[in-house]
């Protein structure tokens, strides 16, 4: 197994006006397998190709839940890179994964690059998957896909942020194609389906449909379990319009809950989610949120 | 409308069409906003040119477009007695659907469809009626339309006609706007709604996207919305 580099190294690695780090394109792959044995969640199997790696596993709240980071230090994908990650979770296992720091979408031309996880989530186990945000840099021709099978009992917590344009030097997201697919299946029957695309430089960048001038969209899920409206009453009043400058939203879906951002802000919409986080863990997971340190560097 | 390649002429099912698109049909049609209620409370949406946007927006590209193109394989998958891609493109739909009252609207709306096919029609698509349960209004509505023998083209134009009116009407009651500005913006609508069916009876599945942020943004905060005429 391949042992990444750590956020400080990352970050200088990678400076933020690289437009493609690499000349030939990465073909990252990232296996994953975990069970369950004595109340300790391990890793079973794993294989990583770079840029993908992962770090030694960490146990900050007990041998039980499993911490991974995944690692890809180039810091993103540029035009023709395909980055793929399977992971599978054995009955019971409970992993949470997190990245050290915002993906990158770079700058591109011609070639779309494309970046698909598959998750299979065993009876009973659970992912917490995690990752700070996404920059989708102006000229990016980008794919996002992943794909989630939940065994009965399974629980599938999800969050992700996007920036369209490096906004603290003005950029916008004038040209390229952003698509992401997320998919969660229980069984035959598909729980939640959420394909979305924005392409550069339409309308969409500014009309109350689209982003109405924001740069930020986020999301955040919880899927496998049914929610209460009570639940998600009180989720909904962790919100408050006053405090925050972007909008958002709540709502139940088939087995879960739906969280939604538009604003301009990454760290408004992370700080919101971790308090959603740390309502619905105890109920769905028996434990209090233990945020990776990670995400203070 | 668009043009019919049936050979039976070019009236052949138009009464059909009319019916199932008219707004007298007890559906329930007419008691959701879609988001627009709130959209409007928030002073988003304040005129007829707004609200023609909004709707061009959403056409473009919102869930209007994998409710066509689910109507569209519902249809086919019926005409081609194709029961697995039946329920596999109506559970999609169902899942696509991001906020409860979305999913409410869309299955009460199919509930009260179906019920009305079944007491209206007696020709039925080979398929064996006891074992499709279609739970999405636009599924039932594909259903229909390949039960009653309207042309695909001309049922997809239907449905998203009665969306743009249904959506109108919204805006005519609370914006309030007139009722002639309402009737312009229909008119205003309709080349454009020509191409919309044909580029959706041509999108392949690996082009099923939309936006909708701002529409689920509008839908689940108009479910806590304090006073509103609209359904939630």
């Amino acid at each position: 197994m391949l042992i990444g580099g750590n956020a400080k190294f990352l970050k200088d690695a990678c400076p933020e006006d690289a437009t493609s780090p690499g000349s030939s394109p990465w073909k990252g792959q990232l296996e994953l397998s975990f069970r369950r044995r004595n109340r300790e969640t391990c890793i079973s199997h794993s294989y990583a190709r770079a840029p993908l790696a992962m770090q030694s596993p960490f146990y900050p709240e007990g041998r039980e839940v499993c911490h991974c980071i995944v690692l890809n230090p180039p810091g993103g994908i540029a035009g023709d890179d395909i980055l793929e990650i399977d992971l599978n979770l054995d009955a019971g296992a409970k992993v949470l994964m997190t990245t050290p720091s915002s993906g990158k979408l770079y700058r591109t031309k011609g070639v779309e690059s494309r970046q698909t996880i598959h998750i299979h989530i065993g009876e009973g186990a659970s992912l917490e998957w995690l990752p700070q945000g996404t920059i989708v840099f102006d000229g990016a021709l980008a794919s996002q896909e992943m794909k989630v099978l939940l065994e009965p009992g399974a629980t599938f917590m999800f969050w992700d942020m996007t920036r369209f344009g490096r906004t603290h030097r003005g950029e916008r997201f004038q040209r390229g194609i952003w698509r992401s697919s997320t998919e969660v299946w229980q069984g035959e029957v598909p729980l939640w389906v959420d394909r979305q695309k924005l392409e550069g430089g339409t309308r969409l960048l500014d009309s109350p449909y689209g982003l109405s001038g924001q740069s930020v969209i986020g999301q955040m899920v919880l899927l496998g379990q049914e929610v209460s409206p009570s639940l998600i009453d009180q989720v909904r009043s962790t919100w408050n319009p006053e405090e925050n400058q972007g909008e958002a939203g709540v709502t139940r879906l088939q087995s879960g809950l739906l969280c939604r951002y538009r604003g301009s802000s990454t760290i408004e919409a992370h700080r919101w989610f971790t308090v959603v986080w740390a309502l619905l863990r105890p109920v769905f997971l028996e434990r209090e949120i233990c945020p990776p340190r990670i995400w203070n560097t | 409308m668009p043009r019919r390649t049936n050979k039976k002429g070019k009236n052949h099912n138009l009464g059909h069409l009319l019916q199932i698109t008219n707004s007298a049909l007890p559906i329930g049609g007419f008691s959701y906003s879609e988001g627009l209620e709130q959209l409007i409370e928030e002073k988003i949406i304040c005129n007829s040119n707004e609200l023609e946007f909004w709707i061009k927006d959403s056409l473009d590209y919102g869930i209007i477009r994998f409710e066509g193109c689910v109507l569209k394989r519902i249809y086919q998958a019926c005409k081609n007695d194709d029961f697995n891609s039946l329920i596999f493109w109506d559970q999609w739909l169902l899942a696509s659907m991001e906020t409860e009252e979305l999913r409410r609207q869309s299955v009460d709306m199919g509930r009260a469809l179906q019920r009305l096919n079944s007491s209206l029609s007696d020709s039925k698509c080979g398929l064996d009626q006891e074992r499709v349960v279609l739970r999405n209004y636009a599924s039932v509505f594909g259903k229909t339309a390949a039960d009653w023998n309207i042309p695909l083209d001309s049922a997809l134009y239907g449905y998203l006609y009665r969306w743009i009116s249904s959506i109108l009407d919204v805006g005519v009651k609370l914006i309030p706007m007139g009722q002639s500005a309402g009737q312009k913006c229909l008119w205003n609508m309709q080349p454009f709604l020509e191409n919309k069916v044909f580029e959706l009876l041509s999108l392949p599945n690996e082009d099923l996207y939309v936006w909708n942020t701002a529409v689920v943004l509008a839908s689940m905060q108009h479910e806590t919305q304090y006073s509103r005429l609209y359904r939630s």
